[in-house]
């Protein structure tokens, strides 16, 4: 374990707000892949982003206490937190209440992209904090918090303005110098999880709607004896 | 006649695959595979804005594009941009496999269950679902296998992935996605069935294990019908897409693939035929070398 790992973690912790994360600007980001090959080592994670692609009007932004009107056309924001008094997303709720409100304006979507991290940065030993008591494993769907320099240097390296070793190497220096910039969120996985459920059985609702519109339909399917099986024509719903 | 054309567009790493169809009354139809768009690199949405605005598409009317959207399987580098191209393009149906729990993936069933006016319908699809003919081509599921009340692999998701055969009279292309190289034992049985199997994309676009099993073995490799095209989505940053081993084995057997790393967007084009030889008549086009 680095030298100071525990001193740094409780400073963190004396600022409730931010605690365990390493500042005010960190992003979840989803486990999406694990890679361990020869050459490569690193974890894809994705995040979500808000997509414009049309214009909107309105739009104010506040920057160091000054309104600045201005027009929104094809920019992209990572969003990191639910809204502005809450700073995880700790409910399925919240998650569910910031895209639709996103997406109830018109040009607007929540996408996601993603970035690839070194899976040493997980290591609980080198750069991985969490406040779990077990280890907790590197698996898909889980929500880690990643600090922002950490964060724009990903992007940097996906942009392919850097090579492999040297982000491999930034991300050393980063982790010698700096405060801990990769936190398992327990809660916010757990959130995540819930509502990609919930999106799941609401697909499985969609699908027998889809079923019984005659405009619409589903597939038919073949059984194991080769039968040609009508799911429009039958009552069950094997498969969503 | 027909027309059946696929384009594995350069997307950098990861996949994006635009069907177009010309049905024998010469009307058009288009399907995508996979995308792997992100706010600012934006390739997939530009390369089929400009390929409808040439083939005389009118995109102002809003009319629904694509007859399907397939995802192969919800890792990021297939479904980043598919929620966009969705939402610009419409689609009368948008397939996936059944997948390992995933907050991205569950975004893009959101958004489909959601917007009925931009996702016609959607539904997760395996090798029992009967898909159906869109302007004379037949389409078919190969894997992954119908498993009730889960998903076929829940420790790896590349092992979920849609292999899709698009055949029109007697020739056929199949796109694999990540479907990686231990499942293909199974899948090549179903192989000497595929009419004129004249192009296949490599899984996991030229990955060690789209190719090799565990115990070496290059399944779909040994059951290819000679002559036919290997194709790959293929990236060599940030690691190695194809791996040196998986072009070794290629070079060891004479077969040069065709790959979006060296070729940029590569288009395979079909009117179903076969040429005096027996072979299928193929035609390549890439944009430059």
């Amino acid at each position: 374990m680095r030298a100071g790992f525990d001193e740094q973690v409780a400073e963190l912790a004396q600022e409730p707000e931010v605690a365990p994360y390493p500042g005010p600007f960190t992003i979840p980001v989803l486990i999406d892949d694990v890679k361990q090959l020869r050459n490569f080592n690193m974890t894809r994670g994705s995040f979500f982003t808000i997509d414009a692609s049309g214009m909107g009007d309105d739009w104010v932004a506040i920057l160091r206490d000054q309104e600045i009107p201005f027009l929104v056309l094809g920019v992209s924001n990572v969003l990191h937190r639910p809204d502005l008094d809450n700073l995880l997303f700790n409910s399925p709720e919240s998650i569910d209440q910031l895209f639709s409100q996103i997406e109830s304006v018109e040009g607007l979507v929540v996408e996601s992209e993603y970035i690839w991290l070194p899976n040493f940065l997980f290591d609980p030993y080198i750069g991985g904090y969490s406040s779990q008591e077990k280890p907790v494993q590197l698996e898909r769907g889980a929500v880690w918090r990643i600090g922002f320099g950490l964060f724009q240097m990903a992007v940097t390296f996906l942009q392919e303005v850097i090579p492999a070793d040297t982000y491999e190497e930034r991300c050393w220096q980063l982790l010698r110098g700096g405060p801990v910039e990769v936190g398992y969120s327990h809660d916010e996985s757990l959130a995540f999880r819930s509502w990609s459920d919930a999106q799941f059985t609401e697909a499985k609702a969609h699908f027998l709607e889809q079923r019984d519109d005659p405009q619409r339909g589903v597939l038919d399917y073949q059984d194991e004896g080769g039968r040609v099986i009508s799911q429009s024509a039958i009552r069950s719903d094997r498969d969503g | 006649m027909g027309k059946l054309s696929i384009t594995l567009i350069d997307v950098g790493w990861g996949d994006s695959l635009l069907i177009d169809i010309e049905d024998r009354t010469g009307q058009s139809h288009y399907g995508l595979v996979d995308c792997n768009d992100t706010s600012t690199q934006r390739s997939s949405y530009l390369f089929v804005k400009r390929f409808l605005e040439r083939k005389g598409v009118d995109l102002t009317q809003g009319q629904r594009i694509f007859d399907f959207v397939l995802l192969t399987h919800g890792h990021a580098d297939h479904a980043n941009g598919i929620q966009a191209m969705m939402s610009n393009f419409k689609t009368d149906w948008f397939w996936y496999p059944k997948s390992v729990d995933f907050g991205g993936f569950a975004k893009l069933i959101s958004y489909a269950n959601r917007y009925p006016q931009k996702v016609n319908r959607h539904q997760a699809i395996d090798n029992t679902k009967l898909l159906p003919g869109i302007g004379g081509v037949e389409l078919s599921v190969l894997w992954p296998p119908y498993v009730a009340g889960g998903v076929y692999d829940p420790n790896n998701e590349n092992n979920n992935s849609i292999v899709l055969v698009l055949t029109l009279d007697q020739v056929s292309f199949v796109l694999s996605g990540d479907c990686e190289a231990g499942n293909w034992d199974q899948i090549v049985t179903e192989i000497p069935g595929i009419p004129g199997l004249a192009v296949f994309q490599a899984p996991h676009h030229g990955a060690v294990n789209g190719v090799f099993t565990e115990t070496g073995n290059t399944p779909w490799l040994d059951a290819l019908p000679d002559g036919t095209r290997i194709a790959m989505s293929s990236h060599t940053r940030p690691h190695d897409h194809p791996a040196p081993e998986v072009i070794l084995e290629l070079n060891n057997r004479r077969i040069e693939p065709f790959r979006t790393d060296q070729h940029y967007h590569l288009t395979f084009s079909t009117d179903g035929t076969l040429d005096a030889n027996g072979q299928p008549n193929v035609v390549e086009h890439w944009s430059h070398a």
